[in-house]
Formats: structure tokens, sequence, C-alpha cells
């Protein structure tokens, strides 16, 4: 299988500190992986993300996209064209004057057929639910529905692999659903997707969770197996499904409740 | 202290051609030791009510008072990254209180006892507030806020970012401010979990209009309408609903959380012969 993206033993420390944002993480990854990196607050999420398409430049070690490696400046160019990132913060990548425009702004610098680009904004439009808005300025838009028009942004482009940080954060339950099914089906189409949170409910659907301490991966294995450890997982900082935390607080920890059913078979059969 | 609004109406105009209003006719009284959620769909309005409250969007009709007009009415924003200016978080959540002209030992006190208060770790008191994750730059705007301790309290969105530790020790810390002050909370998430555990009334805007306004047993019986706006309700409320519907013998519509946390605990303690009973 063709190494599409590789973390080979990459640390990395802000300049003017000495302890590691992030610690000798290595990372195989093959096409059409859905990988869910889980943590804490200041584990080192959000550097291993920036690590992951170039933003940053390993201390140490090599991270590599394609065959490319993202220390060597020359080769970015080849890296964004194959990575799309979401920001934490959508308003800090919009460009344009529209949502429409918005979306149109990175398929324009990939191709000049008028045709291709309408489709391509038409179909973002709907899948991200945002045709009513379309005219709208991205400043002006609430937080949720800018979260929204980020993911659509890079959604669009149909990089080969998405990385997205907290992308559910501010979204309604509604919405929430509607992205998290959206994301989980790049695979189908052969993209890959890591999708950094503190939450296991929302990347119930990844192949492969990893888990961030201190910079550190402590951790590798399926969701399914993180839910059946719910102490543990707690203890990292990782935000358990409801239906888990409150099995977990009621003492009901013979088996692995994951779900509202479950958790009603426990309780009332 | 109360807050009133009455009629409130609020233009974005943001769609160019179209004038669209984000919050249209808005009625609300809100009083002190009351806490409230604000509930809605993505789009929906909340937080420009929340700047309506604050005195930050001024609306295009209706009216808008705070009695006693001395009465601080602190805002928390969505994203606190963006008001951060000092070098230090200790200097930080100073500024609000310097600016309410206390003495320096009074403002010393405050900003030990908000930072106390949101549990960020002392090492990072001297550090940038840029330099910290996001969970802690919420709980160092929350510290902001809470240092000019204000009557009324509005929070945007304040579990975004969290980790659980994190989100604990926040719904710990007003928790503990509710039981202690007869400070008011107007909370606007869509984590109905979080506001559950928190306040005992809730607001539903859709469409920029006040929706509904009730108790969390009230809102319990409009789970389907819920539904139909992509809106949930929390979690343990939906369980017990399930109970119930599977012929379970608790009561569903619980307007406090520690009510809904009795009624499992009941069950769990009754029907252990009927349940499966792992401990």
């Amino acid at each position: 299988m063709e190494r599409f993206f590789v973390l080979d033993d990459v640390s990395y420390c802000y300049p003017g500190t000495s302890k590691a944002g992030v610690c000798q993480v290595n990372l195989d990854l093959e096409p059409g992986t859905f990988l869910a990196v889980l943590g804490a607050n200041g584990s080192g999420k959000s550097t291993l993300a920036r690590l992951c398409c170039g933003l940053l430049k390993p201390s140490s070690g090599r991270a590599l996209v394609g065959g490319y490696a993202t220390d060597q400046d020359e080769e970015l160019k080849y890296i964004y064209e194959q990575v799309g990132i979401v920001f934490q913060h959508p308003e800090n990548q919009f460009v344009a004057s529209t949502v429409e425009r918005e979306i149109a702004f990175g398929v324009e610098n990939r191709t000049r057929s008028s045709q291709t680009i309408r489709t391509a904004v038409d179909e973002a439009l709907s899948r991200f639910g945002l045709n009513a808005l379309k005219t709208a300025q991205p400043q002006s838009l609430s937080g949720g529905e800018k979260r929204l028009l980020s993911l659509a942004d890079i959604w669009v482009l149909k990089p080969k692999l998405i990385i997205v940080d907290e992308p559910l954060a501010m979204l309604d339950p509604g919405a929430r659903k509607r992205i998290t099914h959206l994301l989980a089906e790049l695979k189908t189409t052969g993209q890959s997707l890591i999708w950094f949170t503190h939450g296991i409910a929302e990347v119930s659907a990844a192949d492969r969770v990893l888990v961030m301490v201190d910079g550190r991966v402590v951790w590798s294995g399926t969701p399914a197996a993180l839910l059946a450890m719910p102490a543990q997982a707690s203890a990292w900082g990782i935000t358990l499904p409801p239906a888990t935390q409150i099995a977990f607080d009621l003492g009901i920890t013979k088996r692995a409740i994951t779900n509202e059913n479950e958790l009603v078979s426990a309780l009332w059969k | 202290m109360e807050i009133k609004l009455a009629d409130i109406s609020v233009d974005f105009g943001r769609s160019g051609e179209q004038k669209e209003e984000a919050l249209k006719k808005v009625s609300l009284r809100l009083k002190a030791g009351e806490a409230v959620a604000l509930l809605g769909p993505i789009g929906s309005g909340k937080s420009t009510l929340l700047r309506v409250i604050a005195g930050l969007i001024k609306p295009v009709s209706g009216s808008l008072s705070v009695k006693p007009p001395e009465g601080t009415v602190g805002l928390s924003i969505q994203e606190p990254q963006r008001g951060f200016f000092a070098e230090t978080v200790r200097e930080e959540v100073a500024f609000g209180p310097e600016n309410q002209d206390l003495p320096s030992a009074e403002v010393d006190l405050r900003v030990d006892w908000a930072l106390t208060a949101v549990n960020l770790n002392p090492a990072k008191w001297e550090v940038s507030p840029l330099h910290l994750s996001g969970g802690e730059q919420r709980r160092v705007a929350l510290a902001a806020t809470l240092a000019m301790k204000p009557r009324f309290l509005l929070l945007d969105e304040p579990t975004i970012g969290l980790d659980s530790p994190g989100y604990q020790a926040l719904t710990a810390v007003l928790q503990k401010l509710k039981a202690e002050t007869d400070i008011g909370l107007l909370v606007a998430s869509h984590d109905p979990d979080f506001l559950y555990a928190l306040t005992e009334r809730v607001l539903v805007l859709v469409g920029g209009k006040l929706y509904v306004d009730t108790s969390w047993g009230g809102l319990a019986g409009q789970e389907e309408v819920l539904a139909s706006l992509g809106l949930q309700l929390p979690f343990l409320l939906s369980l017990l609903r399930r109970l119930q519907e599977a012929g379970a013998p608790v009561e569903s519509t619980q307007d406090r959380i520690d009510g809904a946390w009795a009624e499992l605990s009941r069950l769990r303690r009754a029907g252990k012969k009927g349940a499966t009973g792992d401990e």
C-alpha cells in the first residue's frame, strides 16, 4: 500500500521554549484512512495538526505528504495541493466578500472552467446548508455558520488529506450530525481525514484513534477499545459520550455502554 | 436587579440587498439570581441577543432597561482570544477591575479569586494569555469577566474548546457562583447537557424570534419540535423519556438535573433485580 502520509519521529519545540510541544510522534497513514487524534487541552493536538500540513516544520524528525517533506520549502506547494486544514478559528481563513465567492476562491485557483467552478460551488453550498447565505459577508456570519463555511472551503477542493481541528465546535446537534456524516464518508472517495478533538463521541467512525498526553502519543487503537476503558480515557482528559459517562457514574462497569439504547437496556429490562 | 427587553428588533442586513432581522420583537424579563439557558439553531440570534443586553449592539426598535442602572452586566464572548491584549494572564484579568477604579490591593484580591475560581494552574498566571491552549483561554476570559463582579453574567458558548476536566471545572465554578451569590446567568450554548446542569429556565430562539420560554420539564414534552429544529434535549432528560417509554417507573419531566439524577439512582437501586445489574 502507498505510504501517503508519514510522520517519522517528529518533535517540535516552540521558539524560546525547551519543552517539546510535540514529542517523537510516528504515524503512517494509508489513503482513505480516518484517523482521530484525541487529547486534553494543551496536549499538543493543534501543534501536531500544523506539523501534519507543513505550517510548522519539525524541530527534529520528518513529515512526508505524498513523498514530499514539509521541511523543504520548495516542496511545500505540492503539499498544499494535497492537504486542506480547517482551523479552530475559522474566520482566520476567509478572504472573499461573500460566502459564494469564498467557496469559489480555492476552486478558481485550480481551474478556469466556469461550469466546473459553478457546479462545485453549488454542491458545496447545498451539502453544507449554506444556500440561504450565499450572498452574505463571511465576517457577518454567526460562529456556527463560519464553521460550516470554513469546512465547505476545504471540502470543495477535494484534497487527498483533510485535517480538521475541533470541527463541530459552535454547531447545533443537527449540523453536528450532518458534518460528522459528511466527513466520515470522505474515505469512500479515497480521501484521508485526520480529526483532532477531545471528545470521542464525534469520532466513533474512525479507523484508528491516537491519544496524546503532554505532546506524546500514549495510546493507539480503535474507538471501541477506547470506550471500553472509560476510567483511563477520562484520566487522559477525553470527553466520553454521555451514555458512557452516565453508565460510569452509575457504576455500570461490566460492559461498555456507548449509546442511549444500551444504557436503557442496562437500567431497565 | 432586573433586565427587561420589550419588542427588541435588530437588523443585520448581512445579505446585501435583502434586509435581514437578527432579532424580531423579542420581549423578555430576567431577574437577579435566575439561571437561564439560551438554545437555538445556528444563526438564530443567540449571540446578538447577548450583545444587545450587554449594550454592544443598539436595537433598531424596542427598549432595554437594566435596573438598577449601576448593576454590572458582564459578557464573555465566543472567541475570547480576539480580545486579549495584556502581556500576562494576571494583567489581562486585572484590566477590568483597574478600570473600575478599585484600590490595587482589591484588584489583586479579585484577580487571585477569579483565576482560582476558574481553576487555572497558578504556573500560568504570569505567562502571555496568547500562549495558552484554547480551553485555558476560555477560563482566562471568564476570570476577566468574573473579576469585575458582574450582577448578571452573559456567557456565549462557554464550553467550546474545553476538554473534560475544563468542562467539569467550569460547571463547578458556575454552580458555586450560583449557590454563593445572587448573580444572574444567561448562557447561550449548543450543549444542552451543560445548560441542564446549570439553569432552570430555557429560552429557545428560532430565526430571531423567542420561540419557547419554559422550564426544562416543560421542554421535555417538546422533544420532536426540538428535533425538527436540529436541537436536542439534555441527554439525561432524553434518557428518562426512553426509560419511561420502556415501562420504567420514572418521572421524565425533571426541571433540575438533581431531580433527573435522583430518578436514575432510584431506578438503579430498585431495578437491580430486573436490570442487568452489573456493578
